[in-house]
């Protein structure tokens, strides 16, 4: 495929706004990127999950070379995390390739908007579960210095298997949508694992990375990867997450979560049109 | 407490992911100039196959750094983990390769 300046140009803008969003809301910018390059620039549904993916192992790998040493992403819980989102990653991919692009897209829509209602109804939910600083956080458990509060937030995991179901999950979402998949993780450590949404974030950002490899290279070996569409999202999303991060240090997590819920709400609707149509 | 080899992990991972990162960008960067500059040229898309190769390459760096760090550290549970995680994503791209060359 010829590219031409302009189409390089509006595809790396493109991917400074997903890449700005997905800093902001830890999802690595694929929920935005995707329907931006079907419905927008007319991609087909496999190409857009592939080219979205590439950008979401850009992220990933961007965002924890900077966090790594901060304390905040957990990373025995990421290890332990990745085993089932990345066997997700790869039943997905699998079952990916069987799928039309209208199934997909339909999917997409649904994930969205989904995941915007679960946020919705946890706008106010208070969700870090201080422990006093003698208590041990366990063998997956962490803790980290939180500015705002001036203190250092201890937290354990709990139901780990519920946190490794959702993980799979994530892990074919991936494959299949071109997500990161902390669309689900986040939300889904946070509530019933009992994490920190700051640590949620850093720890699904950190995971995405590998998880986001699997379906990728499924997709790049079948050929389904346009080279230079992929070069201009990536760039983007790249610039876009720089300047997103900066901003993210300083949002509130209710601000973050309602912000994210309109975004996926607005996504949803437009993919759902594409599928009806 | 957070331990010492936790920390050093975290660092050396850090490490890898900036190193493949930076250099799968500025690959991408070039290869995404020769493609505007020339076109109708293969190079630039070349050029770009190998940056995304790069790009997918670095967190399968991570992931096997990952397991010798933890040999290292005689953590035999994380170890296994971390290299079952290598096993699937080696599966993954066995996968792409045979059902790219069949389709």
């Amino acid at each position: 495929m010829l590219i031409t300046p302009l189409l390089a140009l509006v595809l790396f803008l493109a991917g400074g706004v997903a890449g700005i969003l997905g800093a902001l809301l830890g999802l690595g910018g694929g929920v935005f990127l995707v329907p931006f390059l079907v419905l927008v620039l007319h991609q087909p549904m496999h190409a857009a999950v592939g080219i979205s993916l590439t950008t979401v192992i850009a992220t990933s790998s961007v965002v924890s070379a900077g966090t790594a040493g901060r304390g905040l992403m957990n990373m025995r819980l990421g290890m332990t995390l990745e085993v089932a989102t990345t066997a997700g990653a790869l039943a997905g991919g699998l079952v990916a390739t069987a799928l039309s692009a209208r199934t997909l897209q339909g999917m997409f829509a649904i994930v969205a908007a989904g995941t915007a209602i679960v946020m919705l109804t946890r706008l106010d939910r208070r969700n870090v579960r201080l422990v006093s600083a003698g208590v041990d956080s366990g063998r997956l458990g962490g803790r980290y210095y939180e500015e705002e509060s001036g203190g250092e937030v201890v937290y354990s995991v709990h139901r780990l298997p519920l946190g490794l179901l959702a993980s799979f999950v994530a892990g074919s979402m991936s494959s299949l949508l071109g997500l990161g998949g902390g669309i689900i993780k986040v939300p889904a450590l946070n509530a019933w694992c009992g994490v920190p949404l700051r640590a949620a974030a850093a720890t699904s950002a950190f995971m995405i990375g590998v998880t986001a490899t699997v379906g990728a290279s499924i997709y790049f070996w079948r050929g389904q990867i346009v080279p230079t569409l992929a070069a201009a999202a990536v760039l983007g999303v790249l610039a876009g997450s720089r300047a997103g991060f900066v901003i993210a240090a300083r949002a509130r997590a209710r601000w973050l979560k309602l912000l994210m819920a309109v975004v996926l709400l607005v996504v949803s609707a437009l993919m759902l049109a594409r599928t009806l149509s | 407490m957070r331990s010492a080899p936790l920390d050093r992990l975290e660092r050396v991972l850090g490490r890898v992911l900036r190193i493949g990162s930076m250099l799968s960008t500025s690959i991408l960067a070039l290869g995404l100039l020769v493609a505007l500059v020339a076109p109708s040229s293969a190079a630039g898309p070349a050029v770009i196959r190998a940056g995304l190769l790069v790009l997918l390459a670095t967190p399968v760096a991570r992931v096997v750094t990952s397991v010798f760090e933890y040999a290292s550290d005689r953590d035999w549970l994380f170890a296994s983990l971390t290299f079952v995680v290598l096993a699937i994503v080696v599966g993954s791209l066995l996968v792409g390769l045979l059902s790219g060359v069949r389709s």
